[in-house]
Protein backbone atom coordinates (compact mmCIF):
# COMPACT_ATOMS: atom_id res chain seq x y z
CA UNK A 1 0.00 0.00 0.00
CA UNK A 2 2.90 2.70 1.09
CA UNK A 3 5.09 1.28 -1.64
CA UNK A 4 1.71 2.49 -4.32
CA UNK A 5 1.13 5.09 -2.94
CA UNK A 6 4.76 6.20 -3.36
CA UNK A 7 4.45 5.42 -6.76
CA UNK A 8 1.59 7.85 -7.05
CA UNK A 9 3.48 10.47 -5.66
CA UNK A 10 6.36 9.60 -7.66
CA UNK A 11 4.40 9.76 -11.10
CA UNK A 12 2.54 13.15 -10.11
CA UNK A 13 5.75 14.28 -8.63
CA UNK A 14 7.44 13.90 -12.59
CA UNK A 15 4.09 15.01 -14.08
CA UNK A 16 4.66 18.42 -11.91
CA UNK A 17 8.58 18.65 -12.60
CA UNK A 18 8.01 19.11 -16.37
CA UNK A 19 5.23 22.31 -15.80
CA UNK A 20 7.06 23.48 -12.46
CA UNK A 21 11.02 22.89 -13.34
CA UNK A 22 12.03 25.47 -10.47
CA UNK A 23 11.32 22.74 -7.80
CA UNK A 24 13.19 24.41 -4.49
CA UNK A 25 16.84 22.26 -3.91
CA UNK A 26 17.85 20.58 -0.97
CA UNK A 27 20.63 21.68 1.17
CA UNK A 28 24.09 20.98 -0.50
CA UNK A 29 25.33 18.74 2.43
CA UNK A 30 22.32 16.34 1.93
CA UNK A 31 22.79 15.96 -2.02
CA UNK A 32 26.51 14.87 -1.36
CA UNK A 33 24.93 12.13 1.42
CA UNK A 34 22.22 10.37 -0.92
CA UNK A 35 24.46 10.95 -4.15
CA UNK A 36 27.37 8.49 -1.96
CA UNK A 37 25.19 6.72 -0.18
CA UNK A 38 21.98 5.97 -1.98
CA UNK A 39 23.58 3.13 -4.33
CA UNK A 40 24.23 1.76 -0.90
CA UNK A 41 21.21 2.01 0.81
CA UNK A 42 19.47 0.60 -2.45
CA UNK A 43 22.14 -2.03 -2.43
CA UNK A 44 21.62 -3.62 1.36
CA UNK A 45 17.21 -2.91 0.71
CA UNK A 46 17.44 -5.19 -2.00
CA UNK A 47 19.63 -7.84 -0.88
CA UNK A 48 16.83 -8.38 1.38
CA UNK A 49 14.18 -7.60 -0.92
CA UNK A 50 15.62 -9.23 -4.24
CA UNK A 51 13.24 -6.82 -5.98
CA UNK A 52 14.88 -3.34 -7.57
CA UNK A 53 12.19 -1.45 -7.42
CA UNK A 54 10.70 -2.41 -3.82
CA UNK A 55 14.57 -1.23 -2.70
CA UNK A 56 14.42 1.82 -4.54
CA UNK A 57 11.20 2.17 -2.81
CA UNK A 58 12.24 1.73 0.45
CA UNK A 59 15.53 3.72 -0.16
CA UNK A 60 13.32 6.49 -0.97
CA UNK A 61 11.44 6.20 2.34
CA UNK A 62 14.57 5.86 4.12
CA UNK A 63 16.31 9.09 2.94
CA UNK A 64 12.87 11.43 3.55
CA UNK A 65 13.08 9.46 7.01
CA UNK A 66 16.51 10.95 7.85
CA UNK A 67 15.72 14.48 5.32
CA UNK A 68 13.04 15.83 7.69
CA UNK A 69 15.08 14.64 11.46
CA UNK A 70 18.31 14.82 10.73
CA UNK A 71 21.00 16.87 9.49
CA UNK A 72 22.52 16.07 6.62
CA UNK A 73 26.60 16.46 8.47
CA UNK A 74 25.67 14.72 11.23
CA UNK A 75 28.47 12.16 11.94
CA UNK A 76 26.13 9.43 12.39
CA UNK A 77 24.29 10.29 8.84
CA UNK A 78 25.34 7.08 7.16
CA UNK A 79 25.65 4.93 9.96
CA UNK A 80 22.10 5.49 10.59
CA UNK A 81 20.86 5.26 6.92
CA UNK A 82 22.50 1.86 6.17
CA UNK A 83 20.95 0.63 9.96
CA UNK A 84 17.53 2.18 8.50
CA UNK A 85 17.88 0.79 5.16
CA UNK A 86 18.02 -3.07 6.62
CA UNK A 87 15.29 -2.69 9.59
CA UNK A 88 12.91 -0.96 6.53
CA UNK A 89 13.86 -4.17 4.21
CA UNK A 90 13.31 -6.47 6.42
CA UNK A 91 10.22 -4.12 7.49
CA UNK A 92 8.72 -4.34 4.60
CA UNK A 93 9.31 -8.21 4.12
CA UNK A 94 7.19 -9.04 6.49
CA UNK A 95 4.44 -6.59 5.09
CA UNK A 96 4.61 -8.64 1.71
CA UNK A 97 4.94 -11.90 3.26
CA UNK A 98 1.80 -11.25 5.88
CA UNK A 99 -0.43 -9.66 2.63
CA UNK A 100 0.91 -12.96 0.98
CA UNK A 101 0.30 -15.38 3.78
CA UNK A 102 2.86 -17.52 2.34
CA UNK A 103 6.56 -18.08 1.75
CA UNK A 104 7.92 -15.82 -0.68
CA UNK A 105 8.17 -16.49 -4.18
CA UNK A 106 11.67 -17.41 -5.88
CA UNK A 107 12.93 -15.40 -8.15
CA UNK A 108 13.13 -16.67 -11.83
CA UNK A 109 16.13 -19.18 -12.41
CA UNK A 110 16.02 -18.24 -15.93
CA UNK A 111 18.08 -15.20 -15.09
CA UNK A 112 21.30 -17.39 -13.80
CA UNK A 113 23.75 -18.93 -15.86
CA UNK A 114 23.33 -22.36 -14.52
CA UNK A 115 19.74 -23.21 -14.47
CA UNK A 116 19.56 -26.75 -12.40
CA UNK A 117 21.71 -24.90 -9.67
CA UNK A 118 19.84 -21.17 -9.99
CA UNK A 119 17.03 -22.52 -9.04
CA UNK A 120 17.90 -24.14 -6.13
CA UNK A 121 20.08 -20.93 -5.45
CA UNK A 122 17.15 -18.95 -5.34
CA UNK A 123 15.07 -21.14 -3.88
CA UNK A 124 17.27 -21.20 -1.00
CA UNK A 125 17.91 -17.58 -1.39
CA UNK A 126 14.47 -16.70 -0.67
CA UNK A 127 14.63 -19.14 2.79
CA UNK A 128 17.75 -17.63 3.76
CA UNK A 129 14.95 -13.97 3.73
CA UNK A 130 12.42 -16.23 5.20
CA UNK A 131 14.87 -16.63 8.41
CA UNK A 132 16.27 -13.31 8.20
CA UNK A 133 12.59 -12.56 9.41
CA UNK A 134 12.61 -14.85 12.69
CA UNK A 135 15.77 -13.55 13.83
CA UNK A 136 16.04 -10.73 16.32
CA UNK A 137 16.05 -7.36 14.18
CA UNK A 138 19.49 -6.14 14.93
CA UNK A 139 20.79 -9.77 14.30
CA UNK A 140 19.19 -9.95 10.96
CA UNK A 141 20.30 -6.20 9.79
CA UNK A 142 23.97 -7.06 11.03
CA UNK A 143 23.91 -10.10 8.96
CA UNK A 144 22.00 -8.40 6.00
CA UNK A 145 24.51 -5.22 5.96
CA UNK A 146 27.82 -7.46 6.41
CA UNK A 147 26.45 -9.36 3.42
CA UNK A 148 26.21 -6.06 1.56
CA UNK A 149 29.50 -5.22 2.18
CA UNK A 150 29.92 -3.23 5.08
CA UNK A 151 32.69 -3.57 7.00
CA UNK A 152 32.61 -4.86 10.53
CA UNK A 153 33.88 -1.40 11.65
CA UNK A 154 30.93 0.28 9.65
CA UNK A 155 28.05 -2.83 10.47
CA UNK A 156 29.36 -2.27 14.35
CA UNK A 157 28.39 1.65 14.16
CA UNK A 158 25.04 0.95 12.12
CA UNK A 159 23.92 -1.61 14.24
CA UNK A 160 25.16 0.33 17.45
CA UNK A 161 27.68 -2.55 18.77
CA UNK A 162 30.82 -1.61 19.93
CA UNK A 163 33.95 -2.18 17.65
CA UNK A 164 35.29 -4.66 19.59
CA UNK A 165 32.23 -6.75 20.68
CA UNK A 166 30.86 -6.45 16.63
CA UNK A 167 33.19 -10.21 15.84
CA UNK A 168 31.18 -12.01 18.07
CA UNK A 169 27.99 -10.52 17.72
CA UNK A 170 28.32 -11.43 14.01
CA UNK A 171 28.93 -14.70 14.62
CA UNK A 172 26.45 -14.94 17.04
CA UNK A 173 24.45 -13.66 14.20
CA UNK A 174 25.21 -15.71 11.93
CA UNK A 175 25.16 -19.10 13.76
CA UNK A 176 21.24 -17.76 14.66
CA UNK A 177 20.85 -17.90 10.97
CA UNK A 178 22.82 -21.09 10.29
CA UNK A 179 19.81 -22.53 12.96
CA UNK A 180 16.95 -20.79 11.11
CA UNK A 181 17.85 -22.14 7.99
CA UNK A 182 18.71 -26.08 9.23
CA UNK A 183 15.20 -25.89 10.33
CA UNK A 184 14.13 -25.48 7.16
CA UNK A 185 16.68 -27.90 5.96
CA UNK A 186 15.04 -30.70 8.37
CA UNK B 1 18.34 -29.88 0.69
CA UNK B 2 21.25 -29.65 2.64
CA UNK B 3 23.87 -31.15 0.75
CA UNK B 4 27.56 -30.18 1.89
CA UNK B 5 28.57 -28.67 -1.91
CA UNK B 6 25.64 -25.97 -0.88
CA UNK B 7 26.55 -22.37 -1.00
CA UNK B 8 26.33 -20.61 2.86
CA UNK B 9 23.12 -18.63 4.03
CA UNK B 10 25.70 -15.91 3.95
CA UNK B 11 27.05 -16.37 0.74
CA UNK B 12 23.93 -16.47 -1.14
CA UNK B 13 22.98 -13.60 0.95
CA UNK B 14 26.34 -11.79 -0.63
CA UNK B 15 26.05 -13.11 -3.87
CA UNK B 16 22.80 -10.97 -4.54
CA UNK B 17 24.56 -8.18 -7.33
CA UNK B 18 23.34 -4.73 -6.31
CA UNK B 19 21.18 -3.50 -9.32
CA UNK B 20 21.98 -0.48 -11.50
CA UNK B 21 20.30 2.45 -10.07
CA UNK B 22 20.17 6.17 -11.75
CA UNK B 23 21.32 8.26 -8.81
CA UNK B 24 20.54 11.90 -10.26
CA UNK B 25 16.83 10.19 -11.40
CA UNK B 26 16.59 9.01 -7.73
CA UNK B 27 17.94 12.44 -6.72
CA UNK B 28 15.23 14.05 -8.62
CA UNK B 29 12.66 11.71 -8.01
CA UNK B 30 13.29 12.39 -4.11
CA UNK B 31 13.38 16.14 -4.68
CA UNK B 32 9.60 15.64 -5.90
CA UNK B 33 8.50 13.46 -3.14
CA UNK B 34 9.87 16.16 -0.82
CA UNK B 35 8.26 19.15 -2.47
CA UNK B 36 4.59 16.98 -2.75
CA UNK B 37 4.61 16.44 1.26
CA UNK B 38 6.37 19.71 1.92
CA UNK B 39 8.64 17.95 3.95
CA UNK B 40 11.68 20.55 5.41
CA UNK B 41 15.27 19.90 6.03
CA UNK B 42 16.12 19.23 9.50
CA UNK B 43 18.49 22.33 10.78
CA UNK B 44 21.88 21.75 11.47
CA UNK B 45 21.25 21.64 15.03
CA UNK B 46 23.18 22.07 17.93
CA UNK B 47 25.26 18.66 19.27
CA UNK B 48 25.68 17.18 22.88
CA UNK B 49 24.28 15.54 24.94
CA UNK B 50 22.49 18.92 26.80
CA UNK B 51 20.91 20.40 23.71
CA UNK B 52 20.09 16.95 22.71
CA UNK B 53 18.31 16.14 25.88
CA UNK B 54 17.18 19.66 25.94
CA UNK B 55 14.84 19.27 23.55
CA UNK B 56 13.10 15.83 24.78
CA UNK B 57 10.72 18.07 26.91
CA UNK B 58 9.55 20.30 23.94
CA UNK B 59 7.89 16.75 22.48
CA UNK B 60 4.21 16.49 21.88
CA UNK B 61 2.76 13.84 23.62
CA UNK B 62 4.16 10.94 21.80
CA UNK B 63 4.39 7.32 21.48
CA UNK B 64 6.99 6.50 23.59
CA UNK B 65 5.96 9.21 25.87
CA UNK B 66 2.61 7.28 26.33
CA UNK B 67 4.62 3.98 27.04
CA UNK B 68 6.39 5.48 29.61
CA UNK B 69 3.73 7.46 30.75
CA UNK B 70 1.83 4.58 31.20
CA UNK B 71 3.97 3.04 33.17
CA UNK B 72 4.67 6.21 35.48
CA UNK B 73 1.43 4.91 37.19
CA UNK B 74 -0.39 1.98 39.04
CA UNK B 75 -3.71 -0.71 39.03
CA UNK B 76 -6.05 -0.83 41.18
CA UNK B 77 -10.04 -1.29 40.96
CA UNK B 78 -10.34 -1.76 37.48
CA UNK B 79 -13.68 -1.70 35.95
CA UNK B 80 -14.57 -5.62 34.95
CA UNK B 81 -14.32 -4.78 30.63
CA UNK B 82 -11.15 -3.79 31.27
CA UNK B 83 -7.85 -6.03 30.74
CA UNK B 84 -4.48 -5.34 31.63
CA UNK B 85 -2.53 -4.98 28.71
CA UNK B 86 0.82 -3.54 29.85
CA UNK B 87 2.10 -4.41 33.66
CA UNK B 88 6.00 -3.54 33.23
CA UNK B 89 8.37 -6.11 35.58
CA UNK B 90 11.18 -5.30 33.91
CA UNK B 91 13.04 -2.69 32.00
CA UNK B 92 15.20 -3.31 28.60
CA UNK B 93 16.68 0.42 27.08
CA UNK B 94 16.34 1.43 23.57
CA UNK B 95 18.56 3.80 21.35
CA UNK B 96 17.26 6.91 20.20
CA UNK B 97 18.13 9.93 18.90
CA UNK B 98 16.29 13.10 19.07
CA UNK B 99 15.14 12.80 15.58
CA UNK B 100 13.56 9.25 16.41
CA UNK B 101 11.77 11.16 19.16
CA UNK B 102 10.48 14.11 17.09
CA UNK B 103 9.51 11.58 14.43
CA UNK B 104 6.58 9.69 17.18
CA UNK B 105 3.30 11.01 16.41
CA UNK B 106 1.23 13.09 18.33
CA UNK B 107 -0.85 10.83 19.85
CA UNK B 108 -3.64 13.76 20.42
CA UNK B 109 -3.85 13.33 16.47
CA UNK B 110 -5.43 9.45 16.87
CA UNK B 111 -7.99 10.12 19.77
CA UNK B 112 -8.84 11.72 22.60
CA UNK B 113 -6.78 11.76 25.98
CA UNK B 114 -8.28 12.54 29.36
CA UNK B 115 -6.72 14.84 31.92
CA UNK B 116 -4.45 12.87 34.80
CA UNK B 117 -7.02 12.79 37.71
CA UNK B 118 -5.32 12.79 41.00
CA UNK B 119 -5.24 14.90 44.18
CA UNK B 120 -2.07 17.51 44.73
CA UNK B 121 1.05 16.18 45.92
CA UNK B 122 1.93 16.65 49.75
CA UNK B 123 4.91 17.41 51.45
CA UNK B 124 5.17 14.89 54.36
CA UNK B 125 7.58 15.30 57.13
CA UNK B 126 9.58 11.89 56.97
CA UNK B 127 9.44 8.43 55.93
CA UNK B 128 6.87 7.07 58.22
CA UNK B 129 4.26 9.69 57.26
CA UNK B 130 5.11 8.96 53.58
CA UNK B 131 4.76 5.30 53.80
CA UNK B 132 1.37 5.99 56.09
CA UNK B 133 -0.06 8.23 52.93
CA UNK B 134 1.86 6.33 49.82
CA UNK B 135 0.66 2.58 51.68
CA UNK B 136 3.81 1.14 51.22
CA UNK B 137 6.82 0.98 53.17
CA UNK B 138 8.97 3.60 51.70
CA UNK B 139 12.52 3.04 52.03
CA UNK B 140 15.51 5.55 52.11
CA UNK B 141 19.25 5.78 51.29
CA UNK B 142 21.41 4.47 54.37
CA UNK B 143 24.32 6.42 53.28
CA UNK B 144 24.58 9.62 51.32
CA UNK B 145 27.14 10.89 48.72
CA UNK B 146 29.21 12.98 49.96
CA UNK B 147 27.13 16.51 48.23
CA UNK B 148 23.95 15.10 49.29
CA UNK B 149 21.93 16.54 52.69
CA UNK B 150 18.61 16.42 54.00
CA UNK B 151 15.55 14.72 52.47
CA UNK B 152 12.04 15.94 51.27
CA UNK B 153 9.24 13.43 51.17
CA UNK B 154 6.34 14.11 48.26
CA UNK B 155 4.04 11.90 48.10
CA UNK B 156 1.78 11.67 44.43
CA UNK B 157 -1.39 10.10 44.66
CA UNK B 158 -2.65 7.12 42.88
CA UNK B 159 -3.46 8.59 38.91
CA UNK B 160 -6.12 7.66 36.51
CA UNK B 161 -5.92 8.96 33.00
CA UNK B 162 -7.64 7.55 29.74
CA UNK B 163 -7.26 7.37 26.18
CA UNK B 164 -9.71 6.48 23.38
CA UNK B 165 -8.74 5.55 20.04
CA UNK B 166 -10.74 7.37 16.99
CA UNK B 167 -11.05 7.23 13.48
CA UNK B 168 -12.67 10.36 12.86
CA UNK B 169 -9.91 11.94 14.95
CA UNK B 170 -6.84 10.40 12.81
CA UNK B 171 -8.46 11.28 9.58
CA UNK B 172 -9.37 14.64 10.04
CA UNK B 173 -5.61 15.33 11.51
CA UNK B 174 -4.11 13.67 8.62
CA UNK B 175 -6.13 15.83 5.88
CA UNK B 176 -5.16 18.94 8.19
CA UNK B 177 -1.67 17.87 7.04
CA UNK B 178 -2.57 17.29 3.49
CA UNK B 179 -2.73 13.43 3.96
CA UNK B 180 -4.22 10.23 4.20
CA UNK B 181 -4.80 8.34 7.39
CA UNK B 182 -3.42 4.47 7.16
CA UNK B 183 -6.53 2.68 7.69
CA UNK B 184 -7.18 2.33 11.81
CA UNK B 185 -8.24 -1.18 12.33
CA UNK B 186 -11.55 -2.07 13.89
CA UNK B 187 -10.34 -3.83 16.68
CA UNK B 188 -8.78 0.08 17.72
CA UNK B 189 -11.31 2.46 16.92
CA UNK B 190 -13.13 3.18 19.78
CA UNK B 191 -10.73 1.06 21.97
CA UNK B 192 -10.36 2.94 25.43
CA UNK B 193 -6.63 2.73 27.43
CA UNK B 194 -7.09 3.59 31.21
CA UNK B 195 -3.97 4.07 32.55
CA UNK B 196 -3.30 3.80 36.11
CA UNK B 197 -0.43 4.12 38.65
CA UNK B 198 1.00 5.79 41.78
CA UNK B 199 1.19 6.35 44.40
CA UNK B 200 4.30 7.33 44.00
CA UNK B 201 6.78 8.58 46.89
CA UNK B 202 9.98 11.06 45.54
CA UNK B 203 12.44 12.12 48.38
CA UNK B 204 15.25 14.40 47.18
CA UNK B 205 18.36 15.30 48.62
CA UNK B 206 21.13 18.12 48.83
CA UNK B 207 21.91 21.08 46.84
CA UNK B 208 24.70 21.36 44.66
CA UNK B 209 27.49 23.99 46.02
CA UNK B 210 26.99 27.57 44.45
CA UNK B 211 30.09 27.29 42.16
CA UNK B 212 28.47 28.36 38.97
CA UNK B 213 28.47 24.65 37.87
CA UNK B 214 24.95 23.28 38.23
CA UNK B 215 21.46 25.52 38.51
CA UNK B 216 20.57 26.52 41.81
CA UNK B 217 18.36 24.30 43.85
CA UNK B 218 19.46 21.44 41.21
CA UNK B 219 18.70 18.27 43.53
CA UNK B 220 21.92 15.81 43.73
CA UNK B 221 19.73 12.65 44.36
CA UNK B 222 15.86 11.98 43.97
CA UNK B 223 14.24 8.59 44.48
CA UNK B 224 11.25 7.48 43.28
CA UNK B 225 9.04 4.67 44.41
CA UNK B 226 6.18 3.74 43.39
CA UNK B 227 3.29 0.91 42.84
CA UNK B 228 4.01 -0.76 39.40
CA UNK B 229 1.43 1.15 36.86
CA UNK B 230 -0.49 -0.54 33.95
CA UNK B 231 -2.30 -0.05 31.00
CA UNK B 232 -5.79 -1.29 30.77
CA UNK B 233 -7.99 -1.86 27.43
CA UNK B 234 -11.23 -2.46 26.72
CA UNK B 235 -10.52 -3.45 23.24
CA UNK B 236 -7.35 -3.57 21.47
CA UNK B 237 -4.53 -5.92 22.47
CA UNK B 238 -0.95 -4.61 23.48
CA UNK B 239 0.49 -5.87 20.23
CA UNK B 240 -2.35 -4.70 17.79
CA UNK B 241 -1.98 -0.78 19.79
CA UNK B 242 1.84 -0.76 19.73
CA UNK B 243 1.94 -2.40 16.01
CA UNK B 244 -0.39 0.32 14.89
CA UNK B 245 1.14 3.26 16.63
CA UNK B 246 4.77 1.84 15.02
CA UNK B 247 3.15 1.76 11.77
CA UNK B 248 2.43 5.30 11.26
CA UNK B 249 4.60 7.65 8.96
CA UNK B 250 7.16 9.63 10.55
CA UNK B 251 8.24 6.53 12.87
CA UNK B 252 11.81 5.85 12.65
CA UNK B 253 12.12 2.62 11.56
CA UNK B 254 14.94 1.57 13.28
CA UNK B 255 13.15 2.65 16.68
CA UNK B 256 10.24 0.57 15.60
CA UNK B 257 11.98 -2.32 14.60
CA UNK B 258 14.06 -1.95 18.11
CA UNK B 259 10.62 -1.76 19.93
CA UNK B 260 8.97 -4.24 18.61
CA UNK B 261 12.37 -7.02 19.44
CA UNK B 262 11.79 -6.08 23.54
CA UNK B 263 11.24 -9.55 24.31
CA UNK B 264 7.83 -9.86 26.71
CA UNK B 265 6.66 -6.69 25.42
CA UNK B 266 3.66 -6.55 27.81
CA UNK B 267 6.14 -6.71 30.88
CA UNK B 268 9.25 -4.69 30.02
CA UNK B 269 9.17 -0.60 30.27
CA UNK B 270 11.69 0.43 26.90
CA UNK B 271 13.68 3.14 28.18
CA UNK B 272 15.24 5.45 25.67
CA UNK B 273 18.68 6.29 25.69
CA UNK B 274 20.22 9.04 23.53
CA UNK B 275 22.41 7.22 20.98
CA UNK B 276 25.61 7.84 21.54
CA UNK B 277 25.39 10.14 24.73
CA UNK B 278 24.57 7.86 26.87
CA UNK B 279 25.55 4.66 28.32
CA UNK B 280 23.44 1.92 29.75
CA UNK B 281 23.79 -1.53 30.78
CA UNK B 282 22.04 -4.22 33.20
CA UNK B 283 23.13 -4.40 36.72
CA UNK B 284 21.83 -6.44 40.13
CA UNK B 285 20.18 -4.06 42.74
CA UNK B 286 18.93 -5.38 45.80
CA UNK B 287 19.16 -9.03 44.21
CA UNK B 288 16.87 -7.76 41.53
CA UNK B 289 17.96 -6.67 37.82
CA UNK B 290 17.54 -3.26 37.05
CA UNK B 291 18.94 -0.88 34.48
CA UNK B 292 21.61 2.09 34.94
CA UNK B 293 21.82 4.66 32.33
CA UNK B 294 24.43 7.02 32.68
CA UNK B 295 25.68 9.79 30.34
CA UNK B 296 28.83 10.10 28.73
CA UNK B 297 30.57 12.82 30.39
CA UNK B 298 29.60 11.57 34.28
CA UNK B 299 27.62 14.10 34.84
CA UNK B 300 24.22 12.25 35.24
CA UNK B 301 23.18 8.61 35.88
CA UNK B 302 20.10 6.55 37.04
CA UNK B 303 18.74 3.09 37.53
CA UNK B 304 15.38 1.48 37.98
CA UNK B 305 14.56 -1.26 38.68
CA UNK B 306 10.95 -3.62 40.60
CA UNK B 307 11.00 -5.13 43.25
CA UNK B 308 7.19 -7.06 45.29
CA UNK B 309 5.18 -4.91 42.86
CA UNK B 310 7.13 -1.39 43.44
CA UNK B 311 9.18 0.30 40.92
CA UNK B 312 12.13 1.68 42.31
CA UNK B 313 14.29 5.20 40.52
CA UNK B 314 17.12 7.02 41.82
CA UNK B 315 18.92 9.62 39.42
CA UNK B 316 21.19 11.99 40.54
CA UNK B 317 24.48 14.17 39.27
CA UNK B 318 26.46 11.05 40.72
CA UNK B 319 28.99 8.69 39.44
CA UNK B 320 27.62 5.02 39.06
CA UNK B 321 29.52 3.72 41.77
CA UNK B 322 27.70 6.26 44.17
CA UNK B 323 24.40 5.92 42.31
CA UNK B 324 24.56 2.07 42.87
CA UNK B 325 25.93 1.94 45.95
CA UNK B 326 22.90 4.45 47.35
CA UNK B 327 20.30 2.08 45.56
CA UNK B 328 22.14 -0.53 47.54
CA UNK B 329 21.87 1.43 50.76
CA UNK B 330 17.89 2.01 50.63
CA UNK B 331 16.54 -0.26 54.02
Amino acid sequence: MLLKKVEVETLSVRARAVSHPADPGLPAAFERLFSSEYRVVVGIAHRILGDRDAAEDVAQEVFLSFYGRHSADADYAAAWLRSAAAHSALNHLRGARRRTGHELAAPPAGALPDPSRAAEDAERLAHVRAALLRMQPKSAAAVALRASGLSYAEVAEAVDIKGDQIGTFLRRAQEALRKEMAKWDS
Amino acid sequence: MGQLNERSAEELLASVDAPAVDVPVALARFRGVVTSRGVSAASSGRSGWFSRVARLPRLPVAVAATLVLVIAFGATGLADSFLTIFQPQRFATVQVTPGDMRGLPDLSAYGTMSEPTHGPAVTVADAAAASAAAGFTVLTPARLPGAATGGRFQVVPRTTATFTFSAEAARATAAKAGRTAPPIPAGIDGTTLLIEGGPTVLQTYGAQPADGTMPANMPTLVVAQARVPSVNSNGASFEQVRDYLLAQPGVSPVLAAELRAVSDPTRTLPIPVPAGQANSKTVAVHGSSGVFVGDSTGIGSAVIWQQGGIVFGLAGTLTEDELIATANSLR
